[in-house]
């Protein structure tokens, strides 16, 4: 890097030598460090306009202002009223268990109706009817 | 242009509606363009509105946001700095005047010891000399100084090449140097 390059590079970028381009970091820290007099007042006067640059921070913004934006922001759509965000799970919990209870409703008929069918077959089987002997008439 | 987009997937969550993440992309990019619209306006209350409108934007294009054609923070840039222009163009004249640095006085803060100036003050004065650059030359100083974009992204913004863009900073770190009572000071 030349002097007149280095010269140059104070009015483009400032005497901040991080906002450089980083290519030619290192050869302008080896120049500022072996400046001539006259490349140092020049160090220190871009120093100078960049201390006046820093000098006017911006705000930061306030909360007005940002719930403001915010309130513009696209929003996820929204569930149907019979729908709201806490009902779905309750619901799909709702019907889960009713399924539930339905299955083991059925699964108990069933198992009461292959109880009961050979009760009934016994009963029947058992009747005064079918015990008295079909020679009773000719006792 | 690029595929490495740091807002890209946070501009997606913003257009499915997720509300954390319109509030970090505000966080984001809000004090940066507040900084752009008050250093180019000169005016925190127009900087908030400019601010207001390009979110509005911001929102309406979130859906439609294709990754990889535009960096999202160099088409904020595009759109604030639109924005600001359109409300440099309805000023009246006599302050268009005074932005090519024609008119205004600004006191001279090389006559007053630096300790005597304090924060305020500095930027005050600062505010001042930003105010005399010719708008070209101050939009350059903001976009590459205070928004920390590199000389061609500021160029590409401006519609200038590298080149002009280097001669207007250059030129404009002159002029603020000889208005901020710099050159004075080493004459002393």
């Amino acid at each position: 890097m030349t002097a007149e390059q280095f010269d140059e590079y104070l009015d483009l970028y400032g005497a901040d030598l991080r906002r450089w381009p980083p290519g030619d970091y290192a050869a302008a820290c080896r120049m500022a460090e072996q400046a001539l007099p006259d490349l140092q007042a020049r160090i220190a006067q871009t120093r100078g306009l960049d201390a006046w640059l820093d000098a006017d921070p911006v705000a930061a913004p306030g909360l007005a202002l940002v719930n403001d934006i915010l309130a513009g922001a696209p929003k996820a759509p929204e569930r149907p009223w019979w729908q709201p965000g806490w009902l779905w799970p309750a619901g799909m919990a709702g019907v889960g268990l009713a399924g539930s209870l339905a299955g083991a409703m059925l699964v108990s008929l069933l198992l009461q109706h292959s109880l009961l069918v050979p009760a009934l077959d016994r009963i029947e089987r058992g009747t005064a009817f079918s015990a008295i002997p079909m020679e009773w008439s000719v006792e | 242009m690029t595929d490495d987009d740091p807002d890209a997937a946070l501009l997606a969550s913003v257009a499915r509606g997720a509300p954390r993440a319109a509030a970090e992309l505000v966080a984001r990019k809000l004090p940066r363009l507040l900084s752009l619209g008050q250093r180019m306006l000169g005016n925190r209350a127009e900087a908030e509105e400019v601010a207001q409108e390009v979110f509005l934007r911001v929102w309406k294009q979130a859906a439609h946001w294709q990754p990889g054609l535009a960096r999202f923070d160099t088409w904020l840039h595009r759109v604030a700095l639109n924005l600001c222009h359109d409300r440099l163009r309805q000023r009246p004249a006599q302050e268009r005047l005074e932005d090519a640095g024609d008119v205004v006085h600004i006191p001279d803060p090389g006559s007053m010891p630096d300790q005597a100036l304090d924060a305020a003050q500095r930027s005050v004065h600062l505010r001042a000399a930003l105010a005399t650059l010719p708008q070209r030359q101050r939009e350059a100083l903001v976009l590459q100084y205070y928004q920390e974009l590199s000389n061609s992204e500021a160029a590409g913004l401006m519609n200038v090449s590298v080149d002009a863009l280097e001669s207007l900073l250059a030129r404009a770190r002159r002029t603020l140097r000889a208005r901020l009572g710099d050159e004075r000071k080493e004459t002393a």
